[in-house]
């Protein structure tokens, strides 16, 4: 079968004829223009060649002049396969240099076979006749051919008007102005028909080309600096210009190097690229194809073109400004980022150095006070002689402020931890009465003797809360040395305790004042750290801490801390502590998964022997040490450490409970002995060892008939009657 | 008079005079040195029951007379305790790690300092409080 060569820059038209004829048997080459065509033409030799006449480089007569100039190609036959909207065009190219047929697309598959076989001397192939031989091969050329000039304009127009709408969809969705421009080049050179096609666009200022695009054959190198040809107008007058023979020449040469051996051009249509707003550039088409010149069709079409492409154009230069400041904008988020960040480490650091810098001065202070401490006491134990009872009042007056240094300097190293997350605090169960009652006595004296009044009215029944006894008594006396502070002689300070009611689940304890009251706007700023109200009497100043330091202990006790204050009336600062219930302590550790086991077992810790005295200080932070050992021996998710069920108790002894049976129980008890034993903390401070103990029970004696029957409440009111009579047992 | 021997290594003259004084009506026999260098060498000679160490010292500090104690056979078994200005929270658990038995920020208050002494020295068996010493220096 026969060798057929297809020259097409659309891979789209190459494949429909390669589907078409490889089902006659023939071998197909493609090239995607006249220089690879003329190239696999030269190597090949295939028996007939179909090319398209708009193609990069080359249009399809160049193209077969060259074919004809190599002796060895001159007598291959050829075929031009063109767009509908230019078949008039390409017959008058066919017939000028001599091709066997020209096909218009789309073309019927049987069209393209038959000619193709006439063309090779084959005889045609046999298809269904959908129209009679005869018809296809002679009559329709000509019967095309003989029709009345203005209907084949009028076709070939409509087939434009298609060809204008899908470039024009094109173009409209193309956002870069140079991808856009270049279409537009494509597109108007192939729908006006013209060899060469150029388009300029100008800058805001009108002064020099920001864009320009040629395409058409070789002979359309940019010239060195392309314009409007002078004898067009100016584009701003918005008009097509059309010219012919030299004229046109002449204009195309300022557009395009003319290169030697290039046919001259010989018409050319001139048109500007404006939108209703401005002039942009301007387009202009060489070498109208198959004709003399350019019609005013083709230059009404170029004009529509340009309009559409002038506001398309308009829009890619929105779209590229929108794209600009787009990131711009990105680039001032990521600025401000990256000064928010630097902002951020500059107050960490200045944190971190206010810390170091506390640190250090407390440290600082502490040697000398030590010393100041270590002889006041040794002259008030008498190591050096008898005192008057003058002298040991005095001493006795130097330590007291020594101790009070020394708090304030504890104070310092407080906050600089507290901003670490060091201080730790041990919720258990407190009596809230005996902090306010044992806080207020101990203050007596020294408000008394400012003249001030110390008032304390404790609800009725005050319950128990959940908090760390010694963080309360240290916020109650942050508060009421505050108040006396600012309390003028001959006024009061009243310290209530009660259930807050806006919410029952909580204790409020309030300290109200006779003082001078704050103002509104510092009612937030006192809580700050380093924050001083102008206190009239300087001796008493602070270092602004005592505030802070209560609002950090009370949030970490899960309460919260406010005043109400009115100028010259005095002020009043509330703060709140959870109350105390076993039900919701149990409420996480009693789960269905915990219950099924069906044992509860409870671990006793006693840190100091049952006596009626109250434990000494080393025994107290004894059982701190302790409950922070147990707290890492045990498994939080099974098991709960309780405090004692009354303040008292809850001073000796710590609980486990664990709902495990008495196997699982002796493992955790003897794992909490040997850590015990183990403490060099406790070692410190001089103490025995803790006694640790445990029982077990099943649950069925705690009044659950079966696993899923336990009420929380009953089964929380059990534990703790379980617990009270391990209280009593112990003592 | 006890003759258990106490070691004061400060660099702070007054803290070892006031101390000293202390620990003597306590009825121990006290020594002291006011460097690094010379807390060995004393400690060395003399053999002391208790080493009471600051950190801050000159000529090695506390950190390295620890090290330095743990190194050598004959110091190797004294205990120490730190009395420290420095901040708790930094150099309890280092000083510990160092070998000491126990740190205590200054100023510590006497009776848990006494406390702790009696511990180390006599294993904690209950002596006379620090008033009924206070009458024996008297």
């Amino acid at each position: 079968m026969a060798k057929i060569l297809i020259v097409d820059d659309r891979p789209i038209n190459r494949e429909y004829l390669v589907t078409v004829l490889s089902c006659f048997g023939h071998t197909m080459i493609e090239a995607a223009d006249g220089l690879e065509g003329l190239r696999l033409a030269q190597r090949d030799r295939p028996d007939l060649v179909i090319t398209d006449i708009l193609m990069p480089n080359m249009d399809g007569e160049q193209f077969v002049k060259h074919l004809r100039a190599e002796p060895g190609l001159a007598q291959i036959p050829v075929i031009f396969y063109t767009a509908s909207y230019m078949a008039a065009e390409g017959k008058a190219m066919g017939k000028a240099c001599g091709v066997f047929a020209v096909l218009v697309k789309p073309a019927e598959p049987e069209l393209v076979a038959n000619t193709v076989h006439e063309a090779l001397g084959l005889p045609i192939p046999a298809l269904p006749p959908a129209v009679s031989d005869e018809l296809v091969r002679h009559q329709v050329p000509e019967v095309v051919e003989e029709l009345p000039h203005d209907v084949l304009g009028l076709e070939a127009s409509s087939y434009r008007l298609a060809a204008l709408l899908e470039a024009s969809r094109g173009l409209a969705s193309e956002h870069e102005p140079g991808p856009l421009l270049e279409a537009f080049c494509r597109a108007a050179r192939s729908i006006v028909v013209a060899k060469h096609a150029a388009v300029g666009i100008l800058n805001d200022a009108g002064s020099e080309l920001r864009y320009f695009f040629s395409v058409g054959g070789s002979g359309t190198q940019a010239s060195p600096s392309p314009r409007w040809p002078a004898s067009f107008g100016m584009p701003a007058d918005r008009r097509p210009v059309r010219r012919r023979g030299l004229e046109a020449e002449e204009a195309w040469s300022s557009v395009v190097e003319p290169s030697p051996g290039q046919d001259p051009v010989s018409s050319l249509l001139g048109v500007p690229v404006c939108s209703p707003r401005r002039t942009y550039g301007w387009l202009v088409l060489a070498g109208k194809v198959g004709g003399q010149e350019f019609s005013e069709e083709d230059e009404r079409t170029g004009a529509a073109l340009a309009a559409q492409v002038a506001v398309a154009y308009e829009n890619a230069q929105r779209y590229l400004e929108i794209q600009l400041y787009a990131s711009s904008l990105e680039e001032e988020m990521r600025e401000r980022k990256r000064v928010e960040a630097e902002l951020e480490q500059n107050r960490k650091e200045q944190l971190r150095l206010k810390d170091e810098f506390l640190s250090h001065v407390s440290h600082e202070l502490r040697s000398p006070l030590a010393a100041v401490h270590q002889f006041t006491t040794i002259l008030l134990d008498g190591l050096a002689g008898e005192l008057k009872p003058e002298q040991h009042q005095y001493l006795e007056i130097i330590l007291r402020n020594c101790r009070q240094l020394k708090a304030m300097i504890d104070d310092l190293l407080v906050v600089t931890r507290a901003e670490v997350g060091k201080v730790l605090v041990h919720l258990e169960c407190a009596s809230l009465a005996d902090v306010v009652r044992e806080i207020t006595e101990a203050l007596r004296a020294k408000v008394v003797e400012k003249h001030v009044e110390l008032h304390t009215k404790l609800a009725v029944g005050l319950p128990r809360v959940w908090a760390d006894p010694a963080r309360t008594r240290q916020v109650l006396v942050n508060l009421i040395e505050n108040a006396a502070k600012f309390t003028p002689e001959r006024g009061s300070i009243r310290v209530s305790a009660g259930i807050f009611d806006q919410d029952p689940a909580f204790a409020v304890i309030s300290v109200a004042d006779t003082g001078s009251g704050i103002k509104p706007e510092n009612r937030k700023a006192i809580f700050e750290r380093l924050f001083q109200e102008s206190c009239g009497d300087e001796s008493r100043r602070g270092l602004g801490l005592g505030l802070y330091i209560a609002r950090d202990l009370v949030t970490r006790q899960g309460g919260k801390i406010w005043v109400e204050s009115e100028l010259g009336k005095g002020s009043t600062f509330f703060f709140t502590l959870p109350i105390f219930s076993v039900a919701r302590l149990l409420a996480p550790f009693l789960t269905p998964e915990s219950l099924e086991r069906g044992f509860l077992s409870i671990i006793t810790i006693a840190c100091s022997p049952a006596s009626a005295s109250p434990p000494t200080a080393a025994e107290r932070q004894g059982l701190h040490i302790a409950r922070e050992i147990v707290e890492r021996s045990i498994r939080a998710e099974s098991d709960l450490l309780l405090p004692g069920l009354s303040p008292a108790d809850s001073e000796r002894h710590l609980y486990v409970l664990a709902c495990t049976d008495a196997a699982g129980v002796q493992g955790l008890a003897s794992r909490i002995r040997t850590q015990l034993r183990a403490s060099r903390d406790l070692l410190e401070i001089g103490l025995g060892e803790p006694q640790v103990s445990f029982t077990t029970l099943p649950l069925v004696a705690l009044g659950a008939e079966t696993p899923g029957d336990v009420r929380l409440d009953d089964l929380a009111n059990r534990i703790e009657e379980t617990l009270e009579a391990e209280v009593v047992k112990g003592e | 008079m006890s003759d258990k021997k106490i070691l004061i290594v400060d660099d702070d003259e007054d803290l070892v005079l006031g101390l000293g004084i202390r620990l003597r009506a306590y009825g121990y026999q006290v020594l002291s040195a006011m460097d690094g260098v010379t807390a060995i060498a004393v400690a060395q000679r003399e053999v002391p029951e208790l080493v009471l160490l600051d950190l801050g010292l000159p000529a090695g500090d506390g950190y390295w007379v620890l090290e330095r104690m743990k190194s050598l056979v004959t110091l190797a078994g004294i205990p120490v305790i730190v009395l420290s200005a420095r901040d708790p929270s930094s150099n309890k658990e280092r000083a510990r790690k160092a070998g000491a038995l126990a740190f205590f920020p200054k100023p510590v208050e006497n009776e848990i300092l006494a406390a702790a002494i009696r511990k180390v020295i006599d294993g904690g068996s209950p002596r006379k409080d620090s008033g009924a010493l206070a009458g024996v220096a008297g």
